[in-house]
């Protein structure tokens, strides 16, 4: 700790084996005060020469600081082996929903004898999280036993998070040099999708419950009329329609179709396009996705209909639920939403295909939709949840549209107007759903900042419209 | 508007090392997944700014206090915009004016002032702007900046003070070696005292 | 180097100077005539240190604390974002598409007539937006080639930006 007459220069950036553990204290010289010294000498001699006892006394206002500086010394981090400055933090929320803003409070304090009157940190938040509001950064002034707080804001995502050592430098009094260290304390943040209850689910009409024409000759509950069609000598006569007979004279037959339950596949889009976000580090689409497939799972499994889900992406193969129903099946749907690696809040590295030659691209795109069509059961309603930036998924789901699947297309945006570069992106988006909707598709466009019952209900309104 | 993935001036991706006259990297997104606004922060610009202006006020002669603009109007727009080496400059141009007002046998009061708070201008622009490329301007930084700057004008102060005092002891004379010794002797204690 | 003998002579000039100013006695007259050349070469030889001390500076750097940013997720892009890196051509093909879209939705024409549109520049009254998606026969006002002179972007991204305000003017327009 003691300056021990070396040149300070040399000195600069060597890390120190420290004893008693493996935080690095690393020294830094500013050179912040360089050039001082220079007013001192030059003043000082000019002031000699010319015998201006004026400048001689400048002279030495630029010698005390440059002296001053130079007798500078690192502070003491570690006292007799244990660290100077402790850090404590306190999550608001330990296990919040995906989504959840979640306020992070750090104090922290000087254990060491010592004034510490320039002490800068920067909190190690976890590299999956995302900083929304205030900042990690602090500077602070503490005297010997206090210590100081500060709190700043984080958007939950998907896993655990371990915090990161907060990465702390106390620059001596005149700021000539800087050491900088680490400084610890174990923190967690849990975040996995949340077990909703029905009361949380207003998922009415989200799929059409009546599939497929079926002749029946029962009446009774979940019989309902559909439509009339030309009559055939073998139609039964209860089945005649005589209101029509009635009016036009024309002999009809009615047909009814049944309730049954539905059939539903949820797919969510896992490309590395699929990864976008209003801001470079936000809680971006593909977690909006799983967070709305989440909730789209719970509530059809409560309306009695057969769930499943699969991805689009890369590792697609593997990522696959089929339709069922039952409390075992709810669990198994959650965990893979939850931690399944095709649904990784990490975004792929390249883009899926991207090292492939462009015609060969257009062949295993192609490959991807007939595969998941041959894996769909007949008849199995599905909702392609994608943030749809591209021209890709809306192809996708046009296809699956004309194979005779219904389609609904839960899409949320991670588009802005910041600038006119997005803003062209937002009305290209905004263009491609409404194509999709003059095809005949139902389009759920959630927008940031809104929830998903919101967005929801505005789009029953459209739907029923 | 500019592609956000161009790195801005002067910002280093490696380790620890600035360039000593570097401009800060006053223009977020420069390195990966850095959103903080690393500008110079607030209060040190205000502070770099007005002994700027004082050290113009305490000129020996009013036609310095031209230079001595300058010099305020240099270290103002450095510390605002983050150059270290304007704020140099600006500081040079206040200590030349101080230069020739001593060149013009001014008395020494207003030369140790304006020596000091030009010296004091410096150091607080240039501290601003080191606060703003690790912390930016967002952090809570006030007390940080108001301690070092209070603690280096008050050293500043009690020497120029003290070496003051020592002058008006003698009787007006030229005690230019008297003066001199005076000058090594403080700043080696001053040095050892540490 | 050890500090302990500079400290006793630092604390022995410092009485030493005390002391002669006490006594208001100057040691140089010992010197006579030569006094002034002594204290003038001193005097240059300390302007000399100051010299080289400023030569020093520009030797040496400072380094700070760089400390690694952690205030963001994982890094995911803002849509939008590629299209700078778009080359200019198929960039003002998306354009292009847009307005065609946006004029056939708003104002209800055909394809066709939308790209006629373009062409002529008569779908916006911004000169610059449409020169830039049109055939040539626009001109741009001496006043907008001028303010692309002075201005620090490039004129195709101003360009751009006219289009896409033009656009955004376009769009609501239908719905007004």
């Amino acid at each position: 700790m003691t300056a021990s007459g070396d040149d300070r220069r040399s000195r600069s950036d060597r890390p120190r084996a420290d004893e008693g553990s493996d935080a690095r204290v690393v020294d830094h010289a500013t050179g912040h005060w360089t050039g001082v010294g220079a007013v001192a000498f030059v003043f000082g001699g000019l002031g000699i020469v010319l015998r201006e006892p004026g400048l001689l006394l400048a002279g030495v206002v630029g010698a005390v600081f440059a002296g001053y500086a130079r007798s500078a010394e690192p502070l003491a981090v570690r006292e007799s082996g244990e660290p100077t400055l402790s850090i404590r933090r306190q999550l608001d929320d330990d296990a919040p929903d995906p989504g959840d803003e979640v306020t992070v409070t750090v104090e922290i304090r000087n254990e060491g004898a010592g004034v510490l009157t320039d002490v800068r940190v920067v909190d190690g938040v976890p590299p999956a999280l995302d900083v929304t509001d205030d900042t990690p950064r602090h500077g602070a002034v503490l005297r010997p036993g206090n210590g100081v707080t500060y709190a700043y804001t984080v958007t939950a995502t998907r896993g655990e998070h371990d915090w990161q050592p907060a990465q702390v430098t106390v620059a001596d009094p005149s700021g000539a040099i800087e050491r900088e260290t680490t400084v610890d304390a174990q923190t967690t943040l849990s975040c996995s999708l949340p077990a909703l209850s029905s009361e949380q689910l207003p998922l009415r009409g989200l799929t059409t419950q009546y599939v497929g024409r079926v002749d029946t000759d029962e009446g009774g509950s979940g019989v309902e009329f559909f439509s009339t069609r030309e009559y055939r000598s073998s139609d039964p006569l209860s089945r005649i329609d005589w209101r029509r007979h009635a009016k036009t004279g024309e002999l009809g037959t009615l047909e009814y179709r049944q309730e049954r339950a539905a059939t539903v596949m949820l797919v969510i889009d896992t490309r590395q396009a699929a990864y976008r976000a209003p801001e470079p580090g936000a809680y971006h689409a593909v977690e909006r996705s799983v967070d709305a497939a989440n909730r789209i799972f719970a509530a059809l499994l409560d309306t009695g209909d057969r769930v499943g889900v699969t991805t689009f992406g890369p590792a697609s193969e593997d990522c696959w639920l089929s339709p069922g129903t039952g409390d075992e099946h709810r669990a198994h749907g959650r965990a893979l939403l939850n931690s399944h690696p095709a649904l990784s809040p990490i975004p792929p590295e390249e883009g899926l295909y991207e090292t492939i030659r462009d015609d060969r691209r257009e062949q295993l795109k192609d490959r991807q939709v007939t595969q998941l069509r041959r894996r769909l059961p007949p008849d199995t309603q599905v909702f392609v949840l994608s943030p749809c930036c591209d021209d890709y998924v809306p192809t996708v789901a046009r296809r699956l549209d004309a194979y005779g699947h219904l389609v609904t297309v839960v899409s949320p945006d991670p588009t802005t107007d910041d600038t006119p570069y997005r803003e062209l992106a937002h009305m290209e988006r905004t263009d491609r759903l409404d194509a999709l909707r003059g095809q005949g598709v139902r389009v759920l466009d959630w927008r940031g900042g809104e929830s998903f019952a919101a967005a929801l209900a505005r789009a029953q309104a459209r739907w029923s419209a | 508007m500019s592609s956000p993935t161009s790195p801005g001036v002067g910002a280093s991706r490696d380790g620890s090392i600035a360039a000593d006259h570097g401009d800060g990297a006053s223009d977020g997104d420069t390195v990966a997944g850095d959103r903080t606004d690393h500008s110079p922060v607030r209060v040190s610009v205000v502070i770099a700014t007005g002994y700027a202006l004082l050290g113009t006020l305490t000129m020996p002669t009013s036609a310095l206090v031209v230079i001595g603009l300058l010099g305020t109007l240099l270290v103002g727009i450095g510390a605002g915009r983050g150059s270290r080496t304007a704020v140099g400059y600006g500081a040079v141009a206040l200590l030349s004016g101080v230069l020739i007002g001593g060149f013009q046998g001014a008395p020494p009061e207003p030369l140790i002032l304006s020596t000091l708070f030009a010296v004091l201008a410096w150091d607080a622009g240039r501290y601003g702007i080191t606060i703003g490329e690790q912390l930016g301007r967002e952090a809570e930084t006030v007390r940080v900046e108001v301690a070092h700057v209070g603690l280096n004008t008050l050293v500043g102060t009690a020497e120029a003070g003290l070496g003051y005092a020592a002058y008006r002891v003698t009787a007006g004379g030229q005690p230019v070696a008297a003066l001199f010794l005076l000058l090594v002797g403080a700043v080696v204690l001053v040095v050892t005292l540490r | 180097m050890n500090w302990r003998p500079a400290q006793l002579a630092g604390l022995a000039a410092v009485l030493v100077g005390f002391v002669l100013l006490a006594v208001d006695a100057s040691p140089l007259s010992v010197l006579g005539g030569y006094s002034y050349v002594v204290v003038l070469l001193f005097g240059l030889g300390v302007v000399g240190l100051g010299w080289l001390e400023l030569a020093d500076r520009r030797a040496t750097r400072g380094e700070w604390w760089r400390p690694a940013p952690t205030e963001s997720g994982h890094r995911v892009a803002v849509p939008g974002d590629e299209f700078a890196d778009l080359p200019d051509s198929e960039l003002t093909d998306r354009l292009r598409r847009r307005v065609v879209v946006s004029l056939i939705e708003v104002r209800n024409c055909s394809a066709a007539d939308a790209r006629a549109q373009i062409e002529d520049g008569t779908w916006t009254d911004d000169q610059l937006a449409a020169a830039s998606l049109g055939s040539g026969a626009v001109r741009v006002p001496i006043t907008t080639q001028l303010r692309g002179l002075v201005s620090r972007t490039s004129t195709a991204e101003r360009a751009h930006r006219h289009v896409i305000a033009a656009l955004r003017e376009l769009r609501t327009e239908g719905t007004r």
